[in-house]
């Protein structure tokens, strides 16, 4: 069960430049809209043909540019579920699902459709067209008909973001239990990092089409390197370093740090009103906004005019110390600032 | 009353309905594969005759199909037939005309159809065939049809290059339009007025059939993403 993507591929003003290699049983592939994560999913697919290098699924060789080989996603074997979950509008459920049984004969057939029908919990709507299904049953649907072909992998492209928050943790536990059967490889783009926690053990993090690794993601966590380690982290202040010398970085956000690699582009940081004694930065910011969210609260503060705001996390109970346009103090670690590529 | 104007109209119809069906739809298909550049000449090039006034058609099939000139020339010296002032004459004539209607709803039709559709069943291992019948077409299907029908309505009035290429041969190639002129100009205006109002009910029926066409296939949004 491996994986083995290393492609180029240029698409009017973008270019696509993705490496890496696995035998992870989940991947996930994160980064920010517009990134190239689908891109590369059609191009693992078969969907566009890449410019040059290879792609070997579990051994096979699906594309090599050298070697002048390109199978048609016919003939990848693989299962692609689209954002939209594609489902042919004009077939029933049972019809979809069967597209996917087209290799075998009539009696198999309908052995497995049934099969498949018990499994994913569609026999009430087997005969019904997909405008008459919900999301949840139309990604079952879906999901079924990518299964029946038996692929060596499965793509699936953002599966959650068509749907509203209370069904989507219904379908993510559904979703891991299908997935716990299956014993291929399923590869999840996402721009959601709590999705990648839930369903990836690895993860590759794709920054403007560019990607040179995986990491397993408690390795990413340990030890962030990258700037999409930090958006994956969720670290609340991103930022660009504007230059640096004699080791001090100086950042967008009107602050500087001491830095010891000046290879740095970015730095990152969470920041909160705990009064920690080891703290070793102090700067002052006014207050610009107040922003509430259930068990907390966050000051948007601005060192100066026109530099990057800072978000820094408080306590509820603090609230009432604060006011807009106030000018407060505030307090970091030097080792909790992260310096990234 | 002579019905033979009635008969030929419809037939000449549905044959050019149906030649403009096939070649229209592979056409759009294809066209709409086509690279940028191709494209926009293709739609200008097929979308022409809607435009033209109709005499101006007639003038250049007479110049390809006349007696004197080249394909007409041609099938006089090798077949011995005559390929103008006979009834399907007008196929030619309705044929041109009427193909870019045809072709643009076609385009349309295509255009609108949602390529992830095509990419995952290609990914399910059917082939290319299957998918332009079993998904490409019923998708598409609503429009198409619409378009026959309208194309159908379309060759039923044709007039100007039917009459410069068929002309007005009482039942060799009398069509209905043919007909209602050569009455108003010898001044039977009580026949001319019967034929004005069958010419009348039978494109009011084929509008209806468009409409209940357009109301039957209308297409069901699913309800929880888009499919753009």
């Amino acid at each position: 069960m491996s994986l083995l993507v290393d492609i180029k591929k240029k698409l009017g003003d973008f270019t696509l430049d993705v490496s890496f290699d696995t035998d992870s049983k989940s991947l996930g592939l994160f980064g920010l809209s517009g990134s190239g994560k689908s891109v590369t999913l059609k191009c693992i697919a078969g969907l566009i043909t890449s410019d040059s290098g290879r792609i070997i699924i579990d051994g096979l060789t699906v594309f090599d540019s050298d070697r002048r080989i390109n199978l048609p996603p016919q003939k990848r074997n693989i299962g692609y579920l689209p954002q939209n979950y594609a489902l042919f509008p004009n077939m029933t459920v049972e019809k979809n699902i069967l597209t996917g049984l087209h290799k075998f004969d009539k009696e198999e057939r309908t052995e497995k459709l049934n099969e498949y029908i018990c499994r994913f919990d569609l026999e009430s709507v087997r005969k019904l067209y997909p405008h008459q299904l919900s999301g949840g049953q139309a990604q079952r649907v879906a999901l079924a008909r990518a299964l029946a072909t038996n692929p060596h992998i499965l793509l699936l492209d953002e599966p959650f973001s068509a749907l509203d928050e209370q069904k989507k943790t219904d379908l993510q536990i559904y979703l891991n239990s299908v997935l716990s059967d299956y014993n291929g490889i399923v590869v999840f783009v996402t721009h959601n990092r709590h999705e990648i926690y839930s369903h990836c053990d690895s993860v590759c993090t794709i920054d403007d089409g560019f990607v040179d690794s995986l990491s397993a993601i408690n390795d990413i966590i340990n030890n962030p390197i990258k700037l999409s380690d930090a958006v994956l982290l969720g670290v609340d202040n991103i930022g660009k370093i504007l230059s640096i010398d004699n080791n001090i970085a100086v950042t967008e956000f009107g602050l500087s740090f001491h830095c010891d690699d000046v290879t740095s582009c970015y730095v990152a940081f969470n920041c909160d009103d705990s009064n920690c004694s080891d703290c070793d930065i102090t700067f002052n910011a006014k207050v610009m906004q107040i922003m509430h969210d259930i068990d907390c609260a966050f000051l948007i503060l601005q060192v100066n005019k026109d530099t990057k705001y800072i978000k820094q996390k408080i306590n509820k109970e603090s609230l009432h110390n604060y006011t807009i346009n106030q000018e407060i103090e505030v307090k970091l670690n030097s080792n909790d600032i992260l310096f990234l590529k | 009353m002579d019905l033979y104007p009635l008969y030929n109209s419809i037939r000449i119809s549905l044959i050019s309905m149906a030649i403009v069906l096939i070649v229209g739809i592979f056409a759009a298909y294809y066209v709409s594969k086509a690279p940028k550049y191709f494209k926009a000449i293709c739609d200008v090039i097929f979308t022409l005759p809607l435009v033209l006034p109709p005499t101006v058609v007639g003038y250049f099939l007479l110049k390809i199909f006349g007696p004197n000139h080249f394909i007409g020339e041609l099938f006089i010296n090798l077949f011995d037939i005559r390929l103008t002032m006979v009834w399907w004459s007008a196929v030619f004539a309705t044929t041109v005309v009427v193909f870019p209607l045809m072709y643009r709803t076609a385009r349309g039709a295509f255009q609108s159809f949602n390529n992830t559709l095509s990419d995952t069943a290609m990914t399910l291992g059917l082939s290319r065939t299957y998918i332009f019948w079993k998904i490409r077409m019923p998708y598409c299907r609503q429009g198409i049809i619409a378009g026959a029908v309208l194309s159908f309505a379309r060759a039923l009035g044709e007039y100007g290059a039917t009459s410069m290429i068929a002309g007005y041969i009482p039942n060799k190639t009398a069509t209905i339009s043919t007909t209602v002129y050569q009455l108003w100009r010898i001044g039977d205006d009580e026949l001319a007025f019967k034929w004005v109002m069958i010419n009348v009910a039978l494109s009011a029926v084929v509008l209806f059939v468009i409409n209940i066409i357009e109301s039957k296939y209308q297409r069901k949004e699913v309800k929880y993403v888009s499919l753009s």
